[in-house]
C-alpha cells in the first residue's frame, strides 16, 4: 500500500510538487503522465527516499516518512529505501562490476543473502529474460 | 712593455672553481655579492697577470669539475685541486702552489676521537667533501665515510650529531670550523698534499707556461703574500721552492668493478626504501588533503590549497634542503634518509590529493543515488560503489607518480644520503666514466621502475576484466 499526503517540494524558488496526494492499494499499477518538467521524476525520487521534500508524508506499507525525516540520515530512511525500488530513466549500471555483480550487489550487500544463493537466483532470472 | 704595444686583445685564462661553500678558496664576497674573492681567486689573478693574460672566472660544480674541464667549459682548474692518481689519468698537473694538510674536527664534547684512526676503531662516521683527497683517503681506508657537497653542510651535521667527525683541508677547516665553540680539532693537522692547477691532457704547452709562472710567483714572494693575506702561510710552504712536481701517492686504490656493483646495489636499496616510504606518506596524507580541499570549510579549504600550491610550486630539492638544514634550527633533527622520506612524502602528497580529487569527481553523482536506491548506507555505498570506481581512475596517474618519485629520490644526494644517484656521481668521479657508469645506473633504475609499471598494468587489467566498463553519465530528468 502506498499513501502520499500533502507532498510539497520546491527547489531554487520553483515549486516542483504542490500538495500532491494519492493512495494506491497493493497490486495496482499507476501511470503518471504529464509534460516535461512538471514533476514526474521528482515524485518518483521522493517516493524512493532519494530526494528530501518540504511538506507532507509518504507511507509505504507501514513505514511512514515525514518531511523532516526525508533529509535526515536515519535507520528509518534506509529501511524505507529498501522497501521502494526505482528503475532509472537512463542505464545506471555499476561500471566496476560484472553484469552478475550488478544483479547480486544489493541482495548480498544490503540484504545479506549468501553470495552463491544470490548468484544462482540471478542466473535463473537472467534466463527468464533471455540474457 | 711588448704586451702593451700589441694590438691583439689580451688573451684570457678561463679558470674553473666552485664558489658554493667554497670559502676561502673562491666564494661570493659577502660585502659585494656581485663579485668573488678567495685565495684561489687571488692566485688565479696573479697567475694570469704573470702570463700576460686576463683571468676569467667560470663558476662550476666541484664534483664534476674534471668533466667540465674536458668539455672545455674553461681552460684550467684552480680550486684547491689536489693531484690524485685517478685524476692523473685525465688531466695534467702543474707544480704545486700551496702545500695543504688535513684536519680532523669533532664535537667539542667528544672525548673518544683523538685521531682519524679512532674513527675506524670505533666505527664512527666521518664526513668530508665529495671528490677530494680526503674522500679518497676515507674510501681507500675503508672508513664509514659521508660525502658532502659543501663544508657548511658537513660542519652543521657535525654540530647536531648527524656525523661523528669531519675531515677537511686546513684552509676550509680554519674558515668554517675553527671559530665554532661547539667544535674542536682532534689531533694535529696531518698528511701533506698539494694544490695544483689542473690542465687538459692535450695542453702541455699551457702547462709549461703555467709552471714557469708559478716558479716566478713562488720565488718573487707573490704566493707568500697571497697566503699570508689569507692567514694560511707557514714554514711548510718554503718547500714549494724545491718541489719539482707534485707527488700524488696519497691514494692509489684500484677501481674494483665488482665492488662498485655491490656498492650500487646497496645504494639502490636505499633508493627503494626512500621511494616506498615517501609514497606511503604521500598516499595517506593525500586523503585528508583532497577531502579538505573538496569538502572542508573556508578555512580548511584555504589551508589545504596553500599546502598543495606550496609543495607543487617550489622545487623538491629546495624543500629537502630546507628540511635538512632548516629544521635543526628549531630543534628537529632527522637523519638524512628520513628527511628524504618525509620531504618527498610531503611533496608527493600534494600531487596525490589532486589525483584523488579528480578521481572522485570522475564518478557520476548519480552513482550515489543508485546505491542509495538499493538501500545502501553512505559508508557502504562509498566502499562498494564509489571508491572502487574512483580507484580505477586514480591507479594509472598514481603509478605514474610512483615512477616519478623513484627518480626524484635522486634529489637526496643534496642532503648527503647515499642513494643511487649519489653513488653514481661518486663512482663516475672515481672512474671518470660518466657514460658507462651512467648506463649501469640506468639499468638499476629501470630494474626498479619497470616491474612497478608492469604490476600496475597487471592490476589495471585485472580490475578491468571484472567489470562491465559501461559508464553512463547521461542527464536524468
Amino acid at each position: 500500500m502506498i499513501k502520499i499526503t500533502g507532498l510539497t517540494k520546491s527547489a531554487q524558488n520553483t515549486l516542483l510538487l504542490n500538495n500532491v496526494g494519492l493512495e494506491l492499494e497493493s497490486g495496482k499499477i499507476l501511470g503518471v503522465i504529464g509534460p516535461s518538467g512538471n514533476g514526474k521524476t521528482t515524485l518518483l525520487m521522493c517516493l524512493s527516499g532519494l530526494m528530501p521534500f518540504d511538506k507532507g508524508s509518504i507511507t509505504i506499507n507501514n513505514t511512514t516518512i515525514l518531511a523532516e525525516e526525508s533529509s535526515a540520515r536515519s535507520e528509518k530512511l534506509w529501511d524505507f529505501r529498501k522497501k521502494s525500488g526505482i528503475v532509472f530513466q537512463h542505464l545506471y549500471l555499476f561500471p566496476h562490476l560484472t553484469v552478475l555483480g550488478n544483479i547480486t550487489e544489493a541482495p548480498v550487500q544490503v540484504n545479506g543473502k549468501p553470495k552463491a544463493e544470490a548468484e544462482t537466483e540471478a542466473k535463473k532470472s537472467s534466463e527468464k529474460t533471455g540474457a | 712593455m711588448i704586451s702593451s704595444l700589441t694590438v691583439f686583445p689580451q688573451q684570457s685564462l678561463r679558470w674553473g672553481g666552485d664558489p658554493s661553500g667554497g670559502a676561502p678558496y673562491v666564494y661570493t664576497d659577502p660585502a659585494n655579492p656581485q663579485s668573488y674573492i678567495g685565495f684561489d681567486y687571488d692566485f688565479a689573478e696573479a697567475l694570469a697577470k704573470q702570463m700576460g693574460m686576463k683571468a676569467d672566472f667560470v663558476p662550476t660544480d666541484w664534483e664534476s669539475i674534471v668533466a667540465s674541464l674536458q668539455r672545455k667549459a674553461f681552460d684550467v682548474i684552480i680550486d684547491g685541486f689536489e693531484p690524485t692518481e685517478d685524476r692523473a689519468r685525465e688531466v695534467l698537473f702543474s707544480k704545486p702552489y700551496y702545500l695543504f694538510r688535513l684536519q680532523l674536527t669533532v664535537k667539542s664534547t667528544d672525548t673518544l676521537i683523538k685521531s682519524i684512526e679512532d674513527c675506524k676503531k670505533y666505527n664512527k662516521s666521518v664526513g668530508t667533501l665529495v671528490n677530494c683527497a680526503a674522500s679518497r683517503l676515507l674510501e681507500s681506508g675503508g672508513y664509514n665515510a659521508k660525502p658532502y657537497q659543501d663544508p657548511v653542510g658537513a660542519y652543521q651535521d657535525l654540530e647536531i650529531g648527524r656525523v661523528d667527525a669531519v675531515i677537511m683541508d686546513v684552509a676550509g677547516e680554519m674558515f668554517y670550523a675553527r671559530q665554532n665553540p661547539k667544535l674542536k680539532s682532534a689531533g694535529k693537522p696531518f698528511q701533506t698534499g698539494a694544490y695544483v692547477v689542473g690542465i687538459r691532457k692535450e695542453d702541455s704547452l699551457l702547462t709549461g707556461r703555467i709552471n714557469m709562472a708559478i716558479d716566478t710567483l713562488v720565488n718573487n714572494g707573490t704566493v707568500e703574500k697571497i697566503f699570508t693575506k689569507w692567514q694560511m702561510w707557514d714554514e711548510e710552504q718554503l718547500k714549494l721552492r724545491s718541489v719539482k712536481t707534485a707527488a700524488y701517492d696519497m691514494t692509489n686504490a684500484k677501481f674494483n668493478w665488482f665492488e662498485a656493483l655491490i656498492k650500487l646495489l646497496k645504494a639502490a636499496s636505499v633508493t627503494v626504501l626512500i621511494a616506498f616510504g615517501a609514497m606511503f606518506i604521500a598516499v595517506i596524507l593525500g586523503i585528508p588533503l583532497s577531502v579538505g580541499q573538496s569538502n572542508g570549510g573556508t578555512f580548511v579549504r584555504a589551508l589545504c590549497t596553500i599546502y598543495i600550491e606550496f609543495f607543487r610550486g617550489t622545487p623538491v630539492l629546495v624543500q629537502l634542503l630546507f628540511l635538512y638544514f632548516g629544521l635543526p634550527v628549531i630543534g628537529i633533527t632527522l637523519p638524512g634518509w628520513l628527511t628524504a622520506v618525509v620531504g618527498l612524502g610531503l611533496n608527493y602528497a600534494a600531487y596525490e590529493s589532486q589525483i584523488y580529487r579528480t578521481a572522485f569527481q570522475a564518478v557520476p553523482e548519480r552513482q550515489w543515488q543508485v546505491a542509495y536506491s538499493l538501500g545502501m548506507r553512505p559508508v557502504q555505498a562509498f566502499r562498494r560503489i564509489i571508491f572502487p570506481q574512483a580507484f580505477r581512475v586514480a591507479l594509472p596517474p598514481m603509478t605514474n607518480d610512483f615512477v616519478a618519485l623513484f627518480k626524484d629520490t635522486s634529489t637526496a644526494f643534496a642532503i648527503a644520503v647515499w642513494e643511487l644517484a649519489t653513488a653514481y656521481r661518486e663512482l663516475a668521479n672515481a672512474t671518470q666514466s660518466y657514460l658507462s657508469m651512467g648506463l649501469i645506473v640506468s639499468v638499476y633504475y629501470l630494474a626498479m621502475s619497470l616491474p612497478l609499471a608492469h604490476y600496475a598494468r597487471k592490476l589495471e587489467q585485472r580490475l578491468h576484466r571484472k567489470s562491465t566498463g559501461i559508464i553512463t553519465s547521461g542527464a536524468e530528468k
